[in-house]
């Protein structure tokens, strides 16, 4: 009957968000357990504490009750043992209750997580990386889990599951979703309606930026299809699109592109113009300096900006990616002639071996 | 000491203060007697005065950053990244400061400064130059805070050109690599701060500690003692303990931050989550030091209003050592999801829930005390209520967050903010400003407006529960918590939330402003305004130098039946049959054991 009582429905309620994982329901009969627990004792203590006020006011008047020194062993007792066997209980159950999420199962499929300020990169065994996390429905996904600078927590409410990020060594989570969520918006081009992801470790100014989701394919059919798709990007979009695409994972929590200011400089007419620096020297925003800014953030500070913001994304973002990331600068660029902006996605361009991107 | 003029009478007085009597505010003039005062009592009204302008700053944070978190998006500035900061450096500000320079000094250093040595029937504390220097370390600790704040609204001022150094943004925790490696604000003038207040907190200790060892009075057991004391000497055990390794702590970070020491930083070969330990191993026993002795500050009130012995004495002061004791091995709750072992985990857990049980027993005991008790709802009795209703929801919902399962949804959530605040606001503040009206008229002699101390009671209680309940429900549907700016599904809870703190702040100032009215023009307090049986209640009000002109008789000190009520001038006196005991030599304690 417990457990009847218990069992939540697995849409969101008062207290919770929806289940969507396979350890969400046992979290969430054990934070419904305890609640009731809870309101038993808190409705026990309120109801003595103003039954007493309401019962023994002080009247003018009225003589005070002698007041002998009081204490009995059997009341001690009484609210001693059966709250200690109370709070065994959910110990214990709260104890079972952990260890199926930190137990992984052998079988699972595994993902890189790189935890960056702010944003997160999720690696897939065939080695694409992108921003939000895609996951196949009912299927258990191991996360392997590194930061490239400070810590970092990774939570998704839907499935009851948190573990924090930490620079320096590897944390592993795992999950398995019950329940398939998010679609891909044509007009927008992007996938939304997943679960949310938060970062839940404070990671300095944008923390609260540090935010992705989780989209669960149905089948792992259609994850596969979708990991395939998501794979090679050459012969489906230009490379400014796929620059676009970039600045989408990494970029847009600090730089803006319509000129409105941020923790770093906007692109919007960035590339080609004069650059001034904190050491007092001056270039030009080429091609080599935007490739050393995003390789060796630290070099060149722009004057007004503070040091030490920006972290390096070698080894995250690879050479094809960084002349991606160029192109879509170029074509927010009023000092770039647009005319000469790729057209078609570079697998489709006559007389170019595919090689990845065209060099910009 | 030989100044003291005070008659020499054995029924130490019933009546108030004489108009133009000797107290320990008129004893000397001039502002050097009171920057080198040995009067504990001085000390602690300094300390009020220094804690107050501490609890005023971080409570203007508070404001300030739920002024941001109002409304979705940027709200006190325009652009998206200066208002993150602003916020980020508001929660650190408000946490560092209202942690370290209010919640930890408050009740020890204010209260327990006025009253321990009074209530130990005793001219002074065991080390009067120490408890001095204790209080000149604390102002020093604070000015590092100073200048942490107005380097940052220096910065913030000038449209955050600085190229860094300035103002907090690390969070009261100060988590490494952050901490150490990453952020731009001033971390070493805070940590510095920090671990100069820990000195303070340390010798506030040791002094406690001696001064219940050494200045109990003759008759005066262990078990003799009023609860109040036995909450400071718990307290006191933590502060000399716990404390240290704080200042270890902040000490390497600073070596990290500043010389590239590398300890904590993994870039310089250092382990991050060794720091959480460090720092959870003081700052969970630091929970304790807020909390003990606020409810040493409960147990006092709800026997004197209920007119009753206090009930359970023995088991009362036994779970305040108990919760001391079991405080320093559970830190590694706040850890549940930093990657330590799953077996670590399980035994943080278990070990966590032992500290549910010294807890319940406090509060059945205080309620049952209230039973067939002749309850009176002055001003101190209505924070009474309030702390038993707040510390049942704080302690209640720890519950959650000790059972492993559940925390790891709930860990850095607002769940686990609420429920701290229900803890260290709802309960500890609300001791903290009981006592404060519990004490007032002993302390300065007069007394406050009792209809407007008991409005700022209630509007206070109905702000703090809309503030912060409604953050329960956004934190277990996902919110976590420092965050600047928060998905659409949360618009609503942090809206009421801030309506909530705004109440909070009103009636705060309305207390603070009765407090000052009383001293303005308060009516004349008597002797024992309230029928307490402590000793500092058998001085005068405000007591002299010396507190009593002749030792006082020790009773127990809740046998509430020696006092009978005349008038609000008079307050309560002793029945002739306690004066006739004390005559014949027969007023004892003993009855507690």
């Amino acid at each position: 009957m417990l457990n009847a009582i218990l069992a939540q429905s697995k849409g969101a309620t008062f207290w919770m968000p929806e289940q969507a994982s396979t350890v969400a329901a046992e979290v969430d009969w054990m934070f419904y357990a305890i609640l009731y627990i809870c309101y038993f004792f808190f409705f026990l203590i309120l109801v003595m504490m103003l039954g007493f006020v309401l019962k023994y006011r002080h009247r003018s008047g009225a003589v005070d009750h002698p007041a002998p020194a009081g204490h009995s062993l059997a009341l001690e007792m009484l609210w001693t043992i059966p709250p200690t066997i109370i709070v065994l209980f959910i110990a214990w159950r709260g104890i079972r209750g952990f260890m199926d999420m930190a137990v992984i199962p052998p079988n699972a499929y595994e993902i890189q997580v790189t935890g960056q300020m702010w944003n997160w990169s999720f690696t897939y065994p065939n080695g694409t990386t992108v921003s939000e996390l895609h996951i196949p429905k009912d299927v258990p996904v191991r996360l392997v889990m590194n930061s490239t600078d400070v810590i970092h927590s990774l939570f998704v409410p839907e499935f009851r599951s948190k573990k924090d990020v930490v620079p320096g060594r590897f944390s592993k989570m795992w999950f398995q979703a019950t329940e398939a969520r998010g679609e891909y918006d044509a007009a927008q081009k992007k996938w939304v309606n997943g679960f949310p992801i938060y970062c839940t470790e404070y990671c300095g100014t944008s923390h609260s930026e540090m935010l992705s989701q989780v989209i669960v394919h149905p089948t792992r059919e259609m994850f596969d299809d979708w990991l395939a798709d998501a794979s090679v990007w050459t012969d489906k979009m230009t490379p400014q699109a796929r620059g676009a695409q970039l600045y989408g994972m990494y970029c847009t929590s600090c730089h803006s592109v319509d000129g409105s200011s941020n923790t770093g400089p906007t692109w919007k007419d960035l590339f080609g113009a004069d650059r001034a620096f904190t050491d007092g020297s001056q270039s030009k925003a080429d091609e080599d300096y935007i490739r050393e800014s995003i390789y060796y953030p630290q070099k060149k500070i722009v004057a007004g900006y503070p040091a030490g913001q920006m972290n390096s994304f070698l080894g995250q973002i690879n050479e094809t990616d960084v002349g991606a990331i160029i192109w879509y600068m170029k074509s927010l660029s009023d000092k770039f002639d647009q005319s000469n902006l790729p057209t078609k996605p570079p697998a489709l361009e006559e007389g170019v071996v595919d090689e990845g991107a065209p060099k910009p | 000491m030989s100044a003291i003029t005070t008659p020499n009478q054995f029924d130490v007085p019933a009546k108030g203060n004489e108009p133009h009597g000797h107290n320990y505010l008129n004893h000397s003039k001039g502002i050097l007697s009171w920057m080198f005062t040995l009067d504990h009592k001085r000390i602690g009204l300094m300390y009020m005065a220094l804690v107050l302008f501490a609890f005023f700053l971080g409570g203007t944070f508070a404001m300030l950053l739920r002024t941001e978190l109002i409304a979705e998006g940027p709200t006190l500035l325009a652009d998206k990244t200066q208002a993150w900061n602003l916020y980020n450096h508001m929660f650190s500000l408000h946490g560092a400061v209202m942690v370290f320079l209010f919640i930890i000094p408050a009740v020890p250093a204010i209260l327990g400064n006025f009253i321990l040595p009074m209530q130990l029937g005793a001219k002074d504390v065991a080390f009067p130059r120490l408890n001095l220097l204790s209080l000149y370390v604390y102002a020093a600790g604070a000015a590092f805070f100073l200048y942490v704040l107005l380097s940052g609204v220096i910065n913030a001022w000038t449209g955050y050109t600085m190229p860094g150094g300035f103002g907090l943004d690390t969070g009261w925790t100060f988590y490494t690599p952050y901490s150490s490696s990453k952020s731009m604000s001033s971390v070493i003038p805070a940590t510095g701060g920090a671990f100069i207040l820990g000195f303070s907190s340390i010798l506030t200790g040791v002094n406690f500690i001696a001064s219940i060892h050494t200045l109990r009075p003759k008759g005066m057991g262990w078990f003799d003692m009023p609860l109040f004391l036995w909450g400071l000497y718990a307290t006191s055990i933590i502060q000399i303990l716990a404390t240290p390794v704080l200042a270890i702590t902040l000490m390497l970070l600073i070596a990290e931050r500043a010389m590239g020491i590398g300890i904590f930083d993994p870039a310089l070969g250092g382990d991050p989550v060794l720091y959480q330990h460090f720092f959870w191993f003081y700052s969970h026993p630091a929970v304790y030091i807020m909390i003990l002795p606020a409810m040493g500050v409960i147990s006092e009130i709800i026997s004197t209003f209920s007119r009753r012995h206090i009930f359970g004495y023995t088991f009362i002061a036994y779970s305040s050592i108990a919760i001391a004791l079991l405080g320093f091995l559970v830190w590694g709750h706040h850890m549940f999801t930093s990657g330590q072992s799953a077996l670590t985990n399980v035994a943080f857990s278990l070990i966590t829930f032992s500290v549910a049980i010294p807890s319940a027993i406090k509060v059945f005991n205080w309620v049952t005390t209230m039973y067939k008790g002749s309850i009176r709802l002055e001003t101190p009795m209505l924070y009474g209520i309030g702390f038993i209703w707040m510390f049942s929801i704080g302690g209640l919902t720890g519950i959650f967050l000790a059972a492993l399962s559940v925390d790891i949804h709930m860990h850095d959530t607002y769940f686990v903010v609420a429920h701290f605040h229900y803890v260290m606001v709802g309960s500890m503040l609300f001791a903290f400003i009981g006592g404060m009206n519990y004490w007032f008229p002993k302390m300065f002699g007069k007394m406050y407006n009792e209809r407007v101390a008991a409005f700022a009671a209630i509007l206070l209680f109905i702000g703090f529960n809309l503030t912060f309940f409604i953050q329960f429900v956004a934190g277990s549907h996902g919110m976590p918590r420092r965050y600047a700016n928060y998905p659409v599904q949360f618009v609503s809870h942090h809206y009421w939330s801030t309506i909530g703190a705004y109440i909070m702040g009103l009636s705060l100032v309305i207390v603070l402003f009765n407090w000052v009215a009383a001293l303005l023009n308060g009516k004349k307090a008597p002797a024992n305004p309230w029928g307490s049986n402590t000793l500092e209640w058998q001085s005068a009000s405000p007591p002299p130098h010396d507190n009593f002109p002749t030792t006082p008789v020790v009773t127990d000190p809740y046998d509430l039946d020696r006092w009978r009520y005349v008038s609000d001038d008079e307050g309560w006196v002793l029945t002739d049959e306690a004066k006739a005991a004390i005559a014949a030599g027969t007023a004892r304690t003993g009855q507690l054991h």
